[in-house]
């Protein structure tokens, strides 16, 4: 084609202006003629290879890691990758480690699992909806939907006694975990899940730990002198 | 090695992940809008039922690199048709020369320039495939080199002949394009153009203005063999007329001033 003038630079802004205009007017109307209404396409029958599952490593044991499967999570019907993609989880390179924090504010798992679309990340009598330990990808594909095995309540905590305590204390999860208290209500803050936390000592067992619930409003107060034997219990394990 | 995708239209099920990781590949402010856009280029649409995908198609022989005054786009040998933004002077003839309306414009900045799809030009440098083929769940959009894809959409239209009309898209159309795509049903229903030539487009316009040069030349040769004449016979009739004489023109500014 540029055999004759070989010399002459490739944008050669006329030729191309001339062939739009030949080919511009006949394309607009191809294109306003060419939608049809719109009806649900049929997907049934297309082999559908989603993203394997991330395994969110936490915890001791790592029996409240979280599994996230895409084939819970894509409706197959209407299934739209771009409700999560590219924000807050990009695809062309690993999906950052979502916070509570950022959940809780409704970012990141939030942006759904916010009590209404989906069970809330807030919602922490069901942790275990999430943090159900590693699952494998056969379980994830059989749709399995059983609750996974529940974590075991930890064992008493036996404080060993301090000099000037009037007892040991044991403390035990199956007492604390009733009502309205959940697993988050004391952890990770003030308690860490992945080891024991030091008894508190000082004034009054401090604010920031037991204090926190033992108040006087929530609980019976630390400081309260008659309540002194419902935690320092002599006979330490015991019951 | 030209490389190229083939986009199978009775494959794709809408998910949209194409444009998802374009966004992500080409760092594109969001959201993904419903169509192409300076910032989406690439968007999956519903037509009568049937998905379509709407990208560049990489001519092999691109109008919008005919046109460009700057050399802002290139067709590369690897087969996408790339676009230099910081050479680009904003003049949208690419925008008006391409038959499948591909490049935008920046119309909301002061300092507008084109968007449009480069087929991820590095990633393909890199060796990867294209972000949207990497994504893709169902391989409705597939990277490969072009020859293999021909024969791939090939294959598949003679394996199941009642499920595609029988043409592969892109194979012919303007000269052929490094995108090719299959539907189940007639493309111009998908929104694409179907009244393409098949040769290359600049071609059209290069038929006619090749010759201008040969034009110029003999009309310029004629004309002044006009003006030689017509003066002469001027000359010729004055001189005879029988005043005073007139020099004739002189050949060292015989196509100046008359």
């Amino acid at each position: 084609m540029r055999s004759r003038w070989g010399g002459w630079p490739g944008s050669l802004a006329l030729p191309g202006m001339v062939s739009a205009a030949l080919v511009f007017l006949p394309n607009v109307v191809a294109s306003a003629t060419a939608s049809a209404p719109d009806s649900t396409p049929a997907t049934s029958g297309i082999p559908i290879k989603l993203p394997a599952d991330h395994v969110y490593r936490h915890g001791v044991g790592r029996d409240s890691s979280v599994t996230f499967s895409h084939q819970t999570h894509v409706s197959l019907a209407g299934g739209q990758c771009t409700i999560c993609h590219p924000q807050p989880y990009p695809m062309l390179r690993p999906a950052p480690v979502p916070h509570h924090g950022e959940m809780n504010a409704g970012g990141s798992c939030g942006m759904c699992h916010d009590g209404k679309n989906a069970f809330g990340v807030k919602d922490t009598a069901g942790c275990q909806a999430c943090h159900s330990g590693i699952r494998t990808q056969a379980m994830a594909v059989s749709g399995t939907t059983a609750a996974p095995t529940a974590r075991p309540i930890p064992k008493p905590h036996a404080y060993p006694k301090g000099a000037d305590s009037p007892g040991r204390v044991t403390f035990r999860h199956q007492t604390h975990s009733q009502g309205t208290s959940t697993c988050t209500s004391c952890h990770p803050k003030p308690f860490r899940m992945a080891a024991v936390t030091p008894p508190p000592g000082g004034a009054m067992h401090e604010k920031d730990s037991c204090g926190g619930c033992h108040d006087g409003k929530k609980s019976f107060a630390t400081d309260d002198p008659d309540a002194c034997e419902r935690c320092h219990r002599e006979t330490g394990a015991g019951k | 090695m030209s490389w190229g995708l083939l986009y199978d239209s009775t494959r794709c099920i809408g998910c949209g992940a194409c444009s998802a990781a374009c966004k992500e590949q080409n760092a594109l402010s969001l959201p993904i809008e419903k169509q192409t856009t300076a910032y989406t280029w690439t968007v999956v649409e519903k037509r009568g039922g049937h998905f379509t995908r709407r990208l560049c198609m990489h001519c092999e022989s691109p109008t919008c690199v005919s046109v460009c005054p700057v050399g802002a786009m290139q067709k590369t040998a690897a087969g996408p048709v790339t676009y230099a933004a910081d050479k680009c002077i904003g003049c949208r003839y690419c925008i008006q020369a391409c038959p499948f309306q591909v490049p935008k414009y920046q119309w909301d900045r002061p300092v507008p320039v084109v968007g449009k799809c480069i087929m991820c030009e590095p990633r393909i440098a890199g060796g990867k495939a294209t972000a949207c083929a990497t994504v893709c769940p169902t391989g409705a959009t597939r990277f490969g080199d072009r020859e293999d894809l021909v024969a791939e959409a090939r294959k598949r239209i003679d394996a199941e002949p009642g499920r595609y009309v029988d043409h592969i898209y892109g194979l012919q159309e303007a000269g052929g394009t490094s995108v090719l795509m299959l539907s189940a049903v007639p493309f111009g229903q998908l929104g694409l153009p179907e009244n393409l030539p098949d040769e290359p487009l600049p071609l059209l316009t290069w038929r006619v203005l090749s010759h201008l040069p040969d034009v110029v030349g003999v009309a310029a040769v004629f004309l002044y063999g006009v003006r030689w004449i017509t003066q002469r016979r001027e000359y010729v009739r004055q001189n005879e007329g029988g005043d005073a004489p007139v020099e004739p023109p002189s050949p060292a500014h015989g196509g100046g001033r008359s």
